[in-house]
């Protein structure tokens, strides 16, 4: 029985051996490759490097949106509390970064606080264990410092103990770069320029932004890296965006790399600095004058309930359709944005809005432009054609009611007074079909092609005689941008050249040429001219500049409410050799479009003219 | 039971098991030189040769132990027999007196005398094997019942004083020794049934009531090793991780990866077979696999050749202990059992277990040695 029994116990443990071999072919040949998968990346460390977004800068170098290395005062818990001295080395720290004990204590507290409250998230049970873990990553204690902040501990790391174990120190502290967004410039043009946000879960997730982004992985984003969330930020996110560097190396279990193991580095590549085409001392220019100007619009006539008087100004080079200012009002500061986004977010007028290129307004009277245009190029009017006004229109049984009585009056001195009667009449001539086919060909409802987000706008497509009449001066359903306008009227300077809008360098210049007769075009343009020029012209009050001989249309559009209108000025300067287009915007006024937004272009260009840079601007337009 | 002396039970060197003694010659070596090699990184780091000490004092441990095995070898068993109950004894205050010993790392496990740390729980499974086929040499005490209490009370009794310091490890081999023993004693089958399922039904008990927090997680983190990867499965990830990147041929000695970047969680003592199998890979882990199953049979070998009955039980108890700690060892290493620190006998860094293995091998190689004529059961059928 003995020898039966020893057997059993010898097959006993053969099985268990033959149970071993079995897991370890499974392990190492069937899983053998994985497993070697697995162990490799146990050892690779890897680093992200911190990179820099592309800086913004004006048309001629002038920063809007730089991107700042700050740094931040990283401390590794665990090695602290295992010195030999941690109040001594709180004090050094203290010493060195100039702040006060009381301030490193309380931050290494809130580090730990932050850990613990992080611990307790995880599984109840174990959270000292997480704890543990996570005390082995650094923490920051002070952070966004200047260089001039923490000059004195990179000078002086030595002084400060290090951990040692094993035989190797590892230092206890870590400074950490950290891109810093940072605008020079204030307020200004902070629409075009946009702000920034930090990546969603949408994006991060969903898109797929966390394993690349534009092709390219080293762009990927990080949780809570920024991103553009308007204006240029946003809409050159692929280009400003930098691609961060990346450390490769071998590690050790305890997440330390090993200094003299081999590894690779890629140096982190900066985003690309973007040339916007805008010109610094323009846009301050421009939006100074129209806060000026709504500050005087509300002074002198805003009542308890109206709304807000808002703004905007497009000035724009009609030859390449760039953008050389481009303001709306009300603004915010790009540098305050993320303290103060709540408050900002209830201000009255929505700051955050672009309405240079987001807005949508009817237009009014601007409108007769287009009428003109449409008339003369159907070969339906001339610029002799006349039509008698007496300051109503009969139509049907309404009556319609002109800006004043004109008598007979041709083209040119309809635009110059701008005369309802005539463009009813034109208008009518015309056809609503037509109307709506010149309004898109100038650009008017349809999109800028501009490199930012914008409105479309709409055209509306008159069907009865009311509508067309509505139309033909600009009322009713039509809305536009002004930066619309401002193309339509560069294109109307130029004979037919109409350009797509660009607010960045590095996008093309693209122009189109619309079917237009010079001659007819210039009637136009006389008409346009007298508006300013004129001794009749709806803005030659209050928008005329001593030295430059400029052209331009108003416009007065109705709004729900009887007594506030949108006011509308837009055009073109000089008038011989076009060299800008503008157009300009007051919302919500009691003004007309003379008086409320003809100062703005008036103290515009009499500044400009003042300027000896920004003159060349309106070079070729004395008379 | 009359013991007939006989000229040729005179003690020669012939009667030496050399192959049994070779295979454990080999593995001690084999120990050693991957001792050397999980304690290569710290010294290739810091340049400090102190760091290297682990194989120079497993070289003496080894000296020493040889030197004790050929003490054990020198007395014939039979006289080393009588010391059986009072070395129990011995045993027993040891474990008792452990507890009133300052802990070191937090457990009761060890007594400082000098510099070295001395682990009566790794000499308590010697004196156990002795004292129970002491015990078991007499056929009424092991074909009753009642007969089998004794046994158990001479199991549990160190058994509850080692899991209690606690050493949950040490503690698990102290039970397969004694059912090896009950089993080729010649215990009714019914008897060893009726314990085993009494013994299963009684593990959730053991499991809420006895095991210590971390001892629970670690079954968790058996069964399940990747829910746990921050506590107990860490170590099991980490040591599948280097066994399976060993592959068939393996990383080449001090090349492990795993091993040299301190993934390799105890990788001196529990975990040594975690290092060998990822630099020397599926070859080098089946011959020491086959240098464990010669060790096995020589001492089952001697077992199935001797008479005498308390040599035989001593025989199969050793190849019991040994084999336990083996599969029990690499078991855990590979995923096979629940994490428990037991170390790879003649292989794994540490004095005691070295020591407590040579006295144990002297034990079955001096029972092959001293051949005892005597008549037994088989010999009447």
């Amino acid at each position: 029985m003995f020898r039966r029994r020893l057997s059993v116990l010898l097959l006993f443990i053969s099985l268990a051996m033959t149970a071993v071999v079995g897991k370890l072919l499974y392990l190492q040949v069937l899983h053998g490759e994985s497993y070697r998968r697995r162990a490799e990346r146990n050892i690779a460390y890897k680093e992200d490097l911190e990179t820099r977004r592309g800086h913004i800068l004006d048309r001629h170098g002038v920063p809007l949106a730089v991107d700042e290395l700050r740094y931040d005062v990283c401390v590794f818990l665990r090695r602290l509390e295992r010195l030999e001295d941690p109040r001594g080395w709180c004090e050094e720290l203290a010493r060195l970064l100039d702040v006060k004990l009381s301030d490193v204590t309380a931050a290494l507290e809130a580090a730990e606080e932050r850990l613990r409250t992080l611990a307790c998230r995880g599984p109840r049970h174990r959270w000292k264990q997480d704890l543990t873990w996570l005390r082995r990553d650094e923490q920051p204690i002070f952070t966004n410092l200047g260089p001039e902040d923490i000059r004195n501990l990179g000078e002086n790391r030595d002084r400060l103990d290090k951990y040692v174990e094993g035989g190797q120190a590892f230092p206890v502290f870590k400074v950490r770069e950290v891109a810093h967004r940072r605008y020079p410039q204030g307020e200004l043009a902070s629409h075009v320029i946009g702000y920034l946000g930090l990546v969603n879960g949408e994006e991060y997730n969903d898109r797929g932004y966390r394993f690349s982004f534009a092709g390219e992985k080293l762009k990927r984003f990080l949780k809570n890296d920024p991103i553009g969330r308007s204006g240029v930020e946003a809409g050159y996110e692929v280009d400003l965006r930098g691609a961060r560097g990346m450390l490769f190396g071998i590690k050790d279990v305890h997440n330390r790399v090993l200094e003299n193991m081999p590894g690779t580095r890629i140096d982190p590549r900066p985003g690309r600095d973007l040339r916007l085409t805008l010109d610094v001392r323009l846009q301050h220019i421009v939006e100074d004058v129209l806060d000026e100007q709504i500050r005087l619009l509300t002074a002198a006539e805003h009542h308890p309930g109206d709304p807000l008087v808002c703004g905007a100004v497009v000035i724009i080079n009609p030859h390449t359709g760039d953008v050389l200012a481009a303001a709306s009002s009300p603004r915010y500061d790009l540098n305050q944005i993320h303290a103060r986004y709540d408050q900002l977010t209830r201000l009255p007028g929505n700051v955050f809005f672009h309405r240079a290129t987001l807005g949508t307004y009817p237009i009014g009277s601007a409108f007769k432009v287009v009428v003109a245009t449409a008339g003369l190029e159907e070969d339906i009017i001339s610029g002799h054609t006349e039509f008698d006004c007496h300051g109503v229109f009969q139509d049907g049984g309404r009556v319609l009611r002109c800006t004043g009585a004109h008598a007979t009056v041709e083209l040119t001195r309809a635009i110059e007074q701008s005369c309802n009667v005539y463009f009813w009449n034109t208008g009518l001539l015309v056809g609503g079909e037509r109307l709506k086919k010149w309004a898109q060909a100038l650009g008017l409802g349809t999109s800028a092609h501009a490199d930012l987000a914008e409105a479309v706008g709409f055209i509306p497509l008159p069907v009865s005689r009311a509508e067309v009449l509505n139309l033909s001066i600009g009322q009713g359903r039509i809305i536009c941008t002004p930066l619309q306008v401002a193309r339509m009227m560069g294109c109307i300077a130029l004979g037919g050249r109409l350009a797509d809008t660009r607010f960045c360098m590095v996008r093309p210049v693209n122009v189109r040429r619309l079917d237009m007769h010079p001659e007819r075009v210039n009637v136009i343009r006389w008409g346009m001219r007298d508006v300013v020029q004129g001794p009749r012209g709806t803005a030659h009050a209050t928008a005329r500049v001593e030295g430059l001989a400029y052209a331009g249309k108003t416009g007065t559009a109705q709004t729900i409410r009887n007594d506030i209108y949108h006011a509308w000025f837009a055009g073109f300067a000089p008038w011989r050799t076009p060299k800008v287009a503008f157009s300009c915007v007051i919302e919500n006024t009691r003004a007309g479009g003379g008086a409320g937004a003809g100062p703005v272009i008036q103290r515009v260009f009499s500044r400009m003219m003042a300027d000896p840079v920004l003159r060349l601007y309106l070079a070729g337009g004395d008379e | 039971m009359s013991l007939q002396r006989s000229t040729l039970a005179a003690p020669t060197l012939r009667h030496i098991d050399w192959l049994l003694f070779t295979a454990v010659l080999v593995v001690c070596v084999l120990g050693i030189t991957f001792i050397w090699s999980a304690s290569f990184r710290v010294s290739q780091q810091t340049g400090d040769w102190r760091a290297t000490t682990q194989p120079v004092r497993q070289v003496v441990w080894l000296l020493v132990s040889l030197v004790v095995f050929v003490a054990v070898l020198l007395v014939p068993y039979t006289r080393l027999m009588r010391l059986s109950y009072p070395l129990y004894l011995v045993g027993i205050v040891l474990l008792v007196g452990v507890f009133f010993h300052p802990p070191i790392k937090h457990v009761h496990r060890w007594y400082r005398l000098g510099g070295v740390l001395f682990q009566p729980s790794e000499y308590m499974k010697v004196i156990l094997i002795m004292t129970l086929s002491r015990y078991l040499m007499y056929r009424e005490n092991y074909r009753r019942l009642s007969g089998l209490v004794g046994p158990f009370v001479l199991t549990l009794a160190p058994l509850i004083l080692v899991v209690r310091e606690p050493d949950l490890g040490t503690a698990l081999v102290f039970l397969p020794i004694l059912f090896a023993l009950l089993y080729v004693a010649g215990a009714r089958k019914r008897h060893l049934l009726t314990i085993i399922v009494v013994g299963l039904a009684l593990l959730p008990v053991v499991y809420y009531f006895v095991l210590e927090l971390y001892q629970q997680e670690r079954v968790i983190s058996f069964i399940n090793p990747a829910a746990h990867a921050q506590a107990g499965g860490y170590q099991l990830r980490n040591s599948l991780c280097a066994v399976g990147s060993g592959g068939i041929l393996g990383k080449g000695w001090g090349a492990g990866t795993q091993n040299l970047f301190g993934f390799i969680p105890a990788d001196l003592t529990d975990f040594i077979f975690a290092v060998y199998a990822e630099e020397w890979g599926l070859l080098g882990a089946l011959f020491l696999l086959v240098l464990y199953y010669i060790i096995f049979l020589c001492g089952l070998g001697i077992a199935k050749s001797t008479r005498e009955p308390y040599g035989r039980l001593l025989a199969v108890g050793v190849v019991a202990m040994f084999a336990v700690q083996v599969l029990i060892n690499i078991g855990m290493t590979i995923q096979l059992m629940p994490v428990t620190g037991l170390p790879l006998p003649f292989m794994s860094y540490g004095g005691s277990s070295l020591l407590s293995s040579f006295i144990a091998l002297g034990l079955l190689i001096n029972v092959g040695k001293h051949r005892i004529p005597v008549l037994a059961d088989e010999d009447f059928k």
